[in-house]
């Protein structure tokens, strides 16, 4: 953290320029799609490109504390709110908190699984998990909904009964309050404020707005689950962590997380999760660090014998696709070959 | 009215609380300025003024008035810069005249150079002219607003030690020449030849029968006693007496004083600067304020506490999720003081910033917004 500085200001700073520029041009574009339909899929996929970064490499690593060092109010992980369903409070609680100091532990990070697919034996197998890969494909759709609702399904808001002793910091309240008011706001602008100020060209713009959240939705979606859920990603019992020491702490952290390789954009777009690795061993250094930082946690690893899982997005994302398949058969504790491809600490 | 209406239109459309925020990263203003909580300042000059202590003059940009920027001689401000990436705000007292930001929009900061600081010494190097800087509304109350009020021949007694003179540079420049009915005297202890300002100083005196200037020098005679003050009032009982200076001088002044029969009343303080550290000793006697709960706790010598324990050991609300420095969510601004930092095993700046309550211990004093 001692070299973090004005290179780090200037880049962040010229990620947000660039994110407000796209999306302006974005919504620009999308209205002149009267004049051409070309206009409107160039604006999609700017409006969509500005969502992707705004929620991506400002908002993800804004809201872990990345910038706070800047004293900017703009990008502060106290104040900053993002472009996505969710509120930034409840992101940082279930996953700044929740996620990032349980990583992989079935049963405390709700992550492995959201709850709605089997990606291990831990779980027993039940029918739902048949049709578990259609279910992937809804919540992808579904992104941003899924992770807006995912502090409120923990805390069983709306359905089902709450785990005897856990303790919940917020009342239930609370969070339907924030649920309402966040998400109202997310509908109102891209489906009814925007689209108004297009006049006639309302259903249009309405139109492109949603295929650009649809598109944010399926990248953030596939980066995530390419960075937790590859094959040889480890998970662990609550009881292999209980009284865990800093040293255990990252080695879990790599243990339990997936590299994926690429050009410079690539990175930029996925907000640097495709660093997961890193961004799970030091989630307060700038994200745009990674990379160069990965080659040396790469040799540590190797020094020690930890398994360092990488490659490319087409292989990672196979080995996911691979993952949600095989555990919505009924196969119980994996053995053998099997055991390898889904370690266990 | 209209403000809230375009800052929720603002919320819904960009999640920004302002347009502004949402443009902020196009404009190289300082962001207090461009947020609205400061005023835009260019620096015009930079002065040494001795070995540790120089003098920085500031353009403000817009109108001079009661509305927009102005303050009472004796006030100080808050400076906001940016370095290396990072904002940070410093109080320094202004030391020129009412005269000088009428006239020419200016105000002087005279700044001394903190041993360890992190602002003064790297400022007076890497501020270049032209640059803009954020300036707060002046602040503190270290100012003379019984002048009305006060009788005729009424003596008004200033006891300034090292940096503590730039309060009484600018209540010297502004009010001496404005009242001529009450006499003024500055009695100015520091090291030989570390007088600074004196040069205006010597002038003022020179130029008013109603002010007495006194350089003393530590060296040669001493700490403030019976004698320097009775050298210069036969009337203490009916005497104002301001000081400002080093902690341990404005105590034994204080006491010197009540002790000679000044009423309480007369005597005014100006806690002055912040506290510099060196080999940080974690075994002393710690105030810890809660700004927000109003809440003071006292942590005695070998309590190395966080403050996150502090705070739930005082029922102060706190949020915390991972308690191990992860998850930031239990992050909360430092007003001032030094805390130490245990992951990082690092110490903190003296000002404000954010810090992580879970895994910060207080060093000095220390003021935290919770």
């Amino acid at each position: 953290m001692e070299q973090v500085g004005s290179t780090d200001e200037r880049y962040i700073k010229k990620v947000v320029r660039q994110q407000r520029s796209l999306e302006i041009a974005g919504r620009i574009c999308l209205v002149l799609g009267f004049m051409s339909l070309y206009f409107w899929g160039v604006g999609v996929l700017l409006l969509s490109a500005s969502k992707i970064l705004d929620n991506m490499e400002i908002g993800h690593n804004v809201l872990h504390g990345q910038y706070d060092w800047m004293n900017d109010p703009t990008l502060n992980s106290q104040t900053f709110e993002w472009d996505n369903a969710c509120s930034s409070e409840s992101w940082k609680r279930v996953h700044n908190y929740e996620h990032h100091t349980y990583t992989n532990i079935v049963g405390k990070d709700r992550d492995f699984g959201y709850g709605l697919l089997r990606l291990s034996d831990d779980f027993s197998w039940r029918l739902r998990n048949t049709w578990q890969f259609g279910t992937y494909l809804v919540l992808s759709t579904l992104f941003q909904w899924g992770i807006a609702f995912h502090e409120m399904a923990g805390e069983r808001v709306f359905f089902g009964k709450k785990k005897a002793g856990r303790t919940s910091h917020v009342d239930v309240e609370q969070l339907k309050k924030v649920f309402y008011s966040k998400s109202t706001r997310q509908i109102l602008k891209d489906y009814v404020i925007f689209p108004l100020l297009a006049g006639p060209f309302f259903v249009m713009v309405l139109l492109g707005n949603l295929a650009a959240n649809l598109l944010r939705n399926f990248w953030t979606s596939t980066i995530i689950f390419c960075g937790h859920f590859p094959t040889e990603v480890y998970t662990f019992t609550e009881k292999e962590c209980e009284d865990e020491s800093r040293g255990h702490w990252y080695y879990r952290q790599i243990l339990g997380s997936a590299n994926l390789t690429g050009p410079k954009w690539f990175h930029i777009l996925t907000g640097h999760l495709s660093c997961q690795v890193e961004h799970h061993l030091f989630p307060e250094v700038p994200a745009h660090r990674y990379v160069a930082m990965s080659k040396e946690v790469q040799v540590i690893a190797a020094k020690y014998g930890i398994a360092y899982n990488t490659g490319s997005f087409f292989s990672q994302y196979a080995s996911v696709v691979q993952r949600v398949i095989y555990f919505s058969f009924p196969v119980g504790k994996v053995t053998g070959k099997k055991a390898a491809l889904y370690p266990r600490f | 009215m209209l403000n809230v209406l375009t800052n929720k239109l603002s919320l819904t459309l960009f999640n920004n609380d302002t347009f502004k925020a949402y443009f902020a990263p196009f404009s190289t203003k300082p962001i207090a300025v461009l947020m609205g909580e400061m005023f835009a300042a260019t620096v015009v000059k930079m002065k040494t003024e001795n070995n540790d202590m120089y003098s920085l003059t500031l353009a403000i940009s817009g109108k001079v008035n009661e509305q927009h920027f102005s303050f009472q001689p004796g006030q100080y401000i808050e400076l906001q810069v940016k370095k290396n990436g990072s904002y940070i705000k410093r109080p320094f007292t202004i030391s020129s005249s009412l005269a000088q930001l009428q006239q020419d929009k200016t105000i002087t900061l005279t700044i001394k150079k903190q041993f360890a600081g992190r602002v003064t010494p790297w400022l007076s190097s890497a501020i270049k002219q032209g640059e803009m800087l954020g300036v707060s509304p002046a602040k503190g109350d270290f100012v003379l607003n019984r002048l009305s009020k006060m009788a005729v021949n009424k003596e008004v007694i200033f006891i300034a030690g090292g940096s503590g003179i730039t309060p009484f540079h600018s209540l010297l420049l502004s009010h001496v020449a404005n009242n001529p009915t009450i006499n003024f005297t500055l009695l100015y202890f520091a090291r030989a030849n570390q007088h600074a300002l004196n040069g205006s100083l010597v002038a003022l005196e020179l130029e008013h029968n109603n002010f007495t200037l006194k350089l003393l020098q530590r060296e040669r005679d001493g700490h403030c006693s019976a004698a320097h003050i009775n050298a210069v009032t036969s009337d203490l009982q009916h005497s104002e007496v301001y000081i400002c200076g080093p902690n341990s001088m404005m105590d034994s002044t204080r006491e010197l004083l009540l002790d000679m029969g000044l009423p309480e009343g007369a005597l005014h303080l100006e806690q002055f600067g912040l506290a510099s550290f060196r080999n940080v000793d974690l075994n002393v006697v710690r105030n810890v304020s809660f700004a927000i709960t109003n809440k003071e706790v006292v942590v005695d010598e070998d309590n190395q506490k966080t403050l996150l324990i502090l705070a739930e050991d005082n029922v102060v609300p706190a949020k915390y999720g991972c308690r191990m420095g992860i998850c930031q969510e239990c992050k909360c601004k430092k007003v001032s003081g030094v805390v130490y930092n245990s992951q990082t095993k690092t110490y903190s700046d003296t000002g404000e910033e954010d810090i992580q309550a879970c895994i910060s211990v207080p060093v000095t004093d220390v003021v935290i917004n919770l």
